[in-house]
């Protein structure tokens, strides 16, 4: 799961902000703060909304194809520490390493 | 609460920076903002159903990807510095703001402006994120 990812919300602690389960949106900033990406929802009427969304509570619809390189492009200050993608149950940056200790306990 | 202020006479007033004074000293704030937006993020667009439907209405096909972010790169300075954009969520990516700008259109709308919003997000040192860079204003 990385920026540009189509997800969709598999939890509805996010309706008191206008977001149900179920509903699709597309991850848009690279970096994962608090175990969150930031996602954007369009709705009827060209509705935007811009959302934090716990990587527990997303699963990917659709991948994008987006390189290493250009999601350093998108990391604030090109840092390559920061943590940007989550594979196979894990928060990993660009160099690797790992956030988590147990896949899928993202607080571990 | 009141503020307590010193009254200096002339003969005796201090100059400028000195310790332990209560003068207010108010900088004309001129920072030079800057834009990063991702070449990808015009490639979604036009990549996207709903988005690439949007802006093909307004003229616009997909070899035009580079000349918008360019355009748009502008507008959105130039928005800002404008004061033209409202405030969104402050969480912890950053402030949130929808810039508001005008676009031409292009080929057969061409003799047509579009009035679009750029969701962006306010970085630190005058830096704005464009996260989403084109959605058309609905019209009232």
């Amino acid at each position: 799961m990385k920026i540009y990812d189509t997800v969709k919300v598999t939890s509805d602690a996010y309706e008191s902000e206008g977001v149900k389960k179920g509903d699709t949106g597309y991850i848009v900033l690279a970096e994962i703060r608090n175990n969150s990406f930031e996602v954007e929802f369009e709705f009827a009427d060209d509705d935007i909304l811009y959302q934090t969304i716990h990587v527990k509570d997303l699963e990917v619809v659709k991948e994008y194809p987006v390189t290493d390189n250009e999601i350093l492009c998108n990391l604030p200050g090109e840092n390559p520490n920061w943590w940007c993608k989550v594979e196979n149950g894990f928060i990993m940056n660009l160099k690797g390493e790992k956030k988590n200790k147990i896949a899928y306990d993202y607080d571990s | 609460m009141s503020e307590s202020r010193t009254i200096f006479k002339n003969v005796n007033k201090p100059e400028y920076y000195h310790p332990n004074c209560k003068c207010v000293n108010k900088e004309q704030l001129n920072p030079e903002f800057s834009v990063i937006f991702d070449p990808r993020k015009m490639t979604y667009v036009f990549n996207d159903v709903n988005k690439c439907k949007m802006v093909r209405t307004m003229g616009y096909i997909p070899e035009d990807a580079e000349e918008m972010r360019s355009n748009i790169s502008r507008l959105v300075i130039s928005g800002f510095s404008k004061g033209e954009y409202k405030l969104g969520k402050l969480n912890e990516n950053g402030q949130h703001i929808s810039v508001f700008y005008n676009i031409p259109g292009k080929r057969d709308c061409s003799d047509i402006s579009y009035r679009c919003i750029a969701g962006c997000v306010a970085w630190p040192n005058g830096k704005i994120l464009v996260a989403t860079p084109i959605i058309k204003e609905k019209k009232q």
